[in-house]
């Protein structure tokens, strides 16, 4: 089959591999019908994760056709539409028993880097390198989906499957850093990053009761797009100082809710090497400040910071007396997607959430290197690019 | 197996945990190890170099009762989901076994397991005196506070024969006994809990044959996990 491959630092090419075997009983074997680009990928692409290979398979937000499942599985049948949740969970620990489905205890088959680094190992994720799990990609013709009976759910017919496939990572991982903010009514939230995640992340939080949301970037269409069809307000940082601005918005109290989807712009991936690198490519992005940061200086006293970009090591210059006298609380995490993607997958049939406007640039996997570089360069408006390695045909199911 | 002589046999299974920790111990020790095993043993795993002697110990926890962990590893044909290697076991009375493992280099490791204490859902000890590694163990299962189910304590000790070059080998493929033990622990944790040890050797990728394997021998290497 063709797969998009990570082939080193800023170096993706589209190969010929072998299709993907059932590996285990609970494994299902998908044809992938949409996989989108993802802001956590750029990471890996730009080299700033640790643990990638030559000839890894990207993509983990995605959206298939069931083609096979191992004897066992018990919930789905070929010919099922189904999108999948980005980190795997195996169902049966602690966490996954306690919908805490990204801190799966069994998922991560190479738990040995992410314990050195972080103490403890994290569910592993589709395609994020050989530190969580080193799993194949969905930027491909079929992708093997483990546990999937717990990980992959049925698509409303009524969705289409460029919108559908967002329910994957973007609906849930924005969802979640609503939820993590405990909003109650009238909250003044701001979001930091109008991404995919953002994007639904505001939405997120105007489905639970936000006064006002107010989203931060810099890019204009980005935030033409958050004004238009989410209906929220729109700061663009380069113009305006956040800070007084968002003062002036809550009339000094500032943000009651602050959330950040950004990602590692500062990080130390835990290895000497990796950490210079690091610090090269933080003198080249000097221009952008860091989210996280401005969102504790920004956060209202006693108010909540949710931080759901992706981080992989150590920041410097971390607020801790902002932090820490302003009395906030910080919470976090990679989205619990198989707790969430349900009940969202029914919002979004019932139209109260409509990522479609995310896929402004649908593409076949053979422009998979161009659709990177729109997306990471931010060229022609694009919000995402979203691979159809294969056409749906229900009745051929 | 029948019901009946699979509590005969399960009631022969401390070899099981002989297979969990010390078997696997025994198949990394025939490569040699050296004594540079001890003096660089693991901080996580409290290893004690007594005269050449090696002991370790490494713990889990695993979100199930102890009467069902303990119950799982007294039964041969669950444990044996979780072991692997094991070419023939045999039970010879209530509390002996017979055991053949996959050696190195197309060899056979032969040996009986006897146990010595057999405390339901609480402790499991075993000695293997006959073996060419002779080694003792010890496992025990306590109740995890708040529910979180067991947790696994084994204890495992050995006599290893004299050293060779089988050492650096046993060390880059991650044969050795403190690895082996650690995985042993988070297979039987995976078996209990989901039903089955993930895998992702075999999976597609862009990378030649060589690449691959490379690339399979360094996540074996890490997929140990535990403290170390």
């Amino acid at each position: 089959m063709k797969a998009l491959c990570w082939e080193g630092v800023n170096e993706l090419s589209v190969e010929q591999v072998p299709d993907p075997p059932i590996l285990n009983a609970q494994d299902a074997i998908l044809k992938v019908l949409a996989s989108s680009v993802c802001g956590a990928d750029l990471h890996l692409i730009d080299g700033y994760m640790p643990g990638m290979r030559d000839g890894d398979i990207l993509g983990h937000e995605f959206l298939g056709e069931v083609v096979e499942v191992g004897p066992g599985v018990r919930g789905l049948t070929v010919g099922q539409r189904v999108v999948v949740a980005s980190p795997i969970g195996c169902g049966g620990c602690w966490y996954c028993q306690h919908g805490a489905w990204s801190l799966c205890d069994n998922s991560n088959p190479t738990v040995g880097m992410a314990e050195k680094m972080w103490g403890h190992s994290p569910a592993a994720v589709f395609a994020y390198s050989h530190v969580l799990g080193g799993f194949a990609g969905s930027h491909a013709e079929y992708v093997r989906v483990p546990f999937a009976d717990h990980n992959a759910f049925r698509v409303p017919e009524a969705l289409p499957s460029d919108s559908a496939v967002f329910a994957s990572d973007s609906v849930p991982t924005g969802w979640l850093a609503a939820d993590l903010c405990g909003i109650v009514g009238g909250d003044v939230v701001a979001v930091w990053g109008a991404g995919a995640v953002g994007q639904m992340a505001a939405r997120s939080a105007t489905l639970m009761g936000a006064g006002r949301v107010i989203v931060i970037d810099r890019f204009d269409y980005r935030l033409a797009a958050a004004r238009e069809n989410l209906g929220v307000e729109t700061l663009d940082y380069t113009e305006v100082d956040v800070l007084e601005a968002l003062n002036e918005i809550t009339a000094g109290r500032g943000p009651d809710r602050c959330i950040e989807a950004v990602g590692m712009e500062a990080h130390e991936p835990g290895l000497g090497y990796a950490y210079d690198r690091v610090k090269q490519a933080l003198r080249m992005h000097t221009d952008r400040p860091s989210a996280i940061r401005q969102a504790i200086l920004a956060c209202r006293k006693g108010g909540t910071v949710s931080m759901v970009g992706s981080f992989a090591g150590a920041v410097d210059k971390f607020p801790l007396g902002a932090f820490m006298n302003k009395a906030l609380t910080l919470r976090t995490g990679q989205q619990p997607g198989q707790h969430y993607i349900p009940h969202l997958l029914q919002r979004m049939a019932a139209g109260e959430i409509k990522p479609g406007y995310l896929n402004t640039h649908p593409l076949p996997l053979e422009d998979g290197p161009r659709g990177y570089d729109l997306f990471k360069n931010k060229r022609d408006a694009c919000l995402r690019a979203v691979f159809h390695p294969s056409a749906f045909h229900p009745a051929a199911a | 197996m029948n019901g009946r002589t699979g509590l005969r046999m399960a009631a022969g299974a401390a070899a099981g945990v002989a297979v969990l920790a010390g078997v696997r111990a025994i198949r990394a020790a025939a490569h040699g190890p050296n004594g540079a095993h001890a003096a660089h043993a693991p901080g996580g795993a409290r290893a004690a170099h007594d005269g050449g002697r090696r002991t370790y110990t490494r713990s889990i926890t695993i979100y199930r009762s102890p009467r069902e962990v303990y119950e799982f590893w007294r039964n041969l044909t669950t444990l044996a989901l979780a072991v692997e290697r094991v070419l023939q076991v045999e039970p010879l009375d209530d509390t002996r076994s017979r055991w053949v493992i996959d050696g190195p280099a197309n060899t056979e490791i032969v040996f009986t397991a006897d146990i010595v204490t057999d405390e339901p859902a609480e402790v499991l000890a075993w000695r293997a005196e006959d073996s060419p590694v002779p080694h003792e163990g010890r496992v025990e299962f306590a109740e995890a506070p708040g529910a979180r189910g067991t947790e696994v304590r084994v204890w495992l000790s050995y006599e290893p024969p004299v050293g060779g070059l089988g050492a650096a080998v046993a060390r880059l493929t991650g044969d050795e006994p403190d690895q082996l033990l650690r995985e042993g622990l988070r297979r039987v944790k995976q078996v209990l809990e989901c039903g089955e040890v993930i895998r992702v050797e075999g999976q597609p990728s862009g990378r030649g044959r060589l690449a691959e394997r490379i690339t399979e021998l360094v996540d074996h290497r890490v997929a140990a996990g535990g403290r170390s």
